[in-house]
């Protein structure tokens, strides 16, 4: 480092080139993506290079190499964060626009319904499926609102019971 | 090796790193900043009319000293923070030396004497000028000093940010020294802190943005 600071490019291109392995390293095991990886790398060293100046011949060269590498390394984290909208591309298999499965999904759905007791069925389907407010679906069951939440309530906890034992 | 290429570019034609590059940066930016508020100072307020006079009172040195004393410890931190492994250290109590020893003056000639008398001490004749007009001359030795840093390389980007500002308050108030004629402890430890403080607080909050490389 000194013979760099000196000017000696040699000394310098050796000393980049002996960092830039540990760099890898470092950053290797703190970020998943190799791509990431190779840019905070590059990063690391061009800041290394050109802020060679800052060095202190005084004091300890791996506290000011290690600096240098978190600060890098934090900010590369803020900087990806600041991007971190995930492409929905990315997650399709998450949301499914198939008619053929939301029509699976609503014969199963209708299936487990007939399990349970008419009264539950009906708050059920009124609220959770068709959409109706509670307040409407009590006034076209006939069950009064408090009935309604309760069937609901109960009902759903007994298609899970019954998923369960499936 | 595949950074070897980059490393090349790098070092290709590189010349000696100047020696103690991040004192003479900051020293720079300091005269240039300083010599701007000088300037701003004289051309908008002037120097006080019984400056002959003044420099013989305590009073006047009283203000210089104070101001000084916060002004060294603010520009060794300064200069400790350009430095990616620079730590703030014991050197920051140093900084409320000079506060606690005026407050005490302060309080010395405060107690025993009317209300009325202490506010009046307490307020002089511009307490509601005096931290604006500091703050207002800080800004130059800011941006200078702002700028020294940005090619350093600090790593602690608020605290660096708050030393930059509070080491340019007190150049400002020095400066302001000359033309401010106020003499009470009290005074001084109050409005002439405050307007110090005022660009290390905005220092420390724009720090992270301003100081990012």
């Amino acid at each position: 480092m000194l013979r760099g600071l000196a000017g000696d490019a040699q000394a310098q291109r050796d000393l980049l080139a002996e960092l830039a392995t540990l760099l890898q390293r470092f950053h290797r095991r703190r970020l998943g993506a190799v791509s990431d990886v190779d840019d905070l790398v590059q990063e690391t060293l061009i800041a290394m290079h050109e802020r060679r100046d800052t060095y202190d011949p005084a004091r300890p060269f791996t506290a000011w190499v290690y600096s240098i590498t978190r600060y890098k390394l934090i900010d590369h984290f803020r900087r990806r964060r600041a991007r971190l909208a995930v492409s929905l591309d990315d997650c399709t298999d998450l949301f499914s626009d198939s008619a053929i499965d939301q029509a699976a999904d609503a014969r199963d759905v209708e299936l487990l319904l007939t399990e349970l007791p008419e009264r539950q069925r009906d708050a059920i389907r009124l609220t959770r499926i068709e959409g109706w407010s509670v307040a409407e679906a009590a006034a076209r069951t006939g069950q009064t609102i408090a009935s309604i939440k309760v069937n609901v309530h109960r009902g759903l906890k007994r298609l899970m019971s019954l998923r369960r034992r499936d | 090796m595949h950074h070897q290429e980059l490393i090349e570019k790098l070092t290709a034609g590189m010349q000696p790193a100047p020696r103690n590059a991040v004192s003479r940066r900051l020293t720079t930016g300091l005269a240039v900043g300083g010599t701007t508020s000088l300037l701003l100072l004289l051309a908008c307020l002037g120097m006080r009319d019984d400056m002959d006079a003044a420099v013989s009172t305590g009073a006047f040195w009283m203000k210089w000293a104070f101001v000084a004393a916060g002004a060294i410890p603010a520009f060794i931190l300064t200069r400790r923070l350009a430095r990616p492994d620079g730590k703030v250290g014991r050197l920051s109590l140093l900084l409320a030396a000079p506060v606690v020893v005026l407050a005490s003056f302060a309080v010395v000639r405060l107690v025993g004497i009317s209300p009325e008398l202490r506010a009046a001490r307490w307020l002089g004749h511009s307490a509601d000028s005096c931290p604006w007009i500091i703050a207002a001359l800080s800004i130059p030795v800011f941006a200078t000093t702002v700028l020294a840093l940005r090619r350093c390389a600090p790593t602690h980007l608020p605290l660096a940010g708050f030393t930059a500002g509070l080491l340019s308050g007190t150049v400002a108030a020095f400066m302001y020294a000359l033309c401010c004629n106020e003499t009470e402890p009290a005074f001084i430890v109050t409005w002439y802190t405050l307007g110090m403080l005022l660009p290390a607080l905005i220092g420390a909050l724009v720090g992270p943005r301003l100081l990012r490389w």
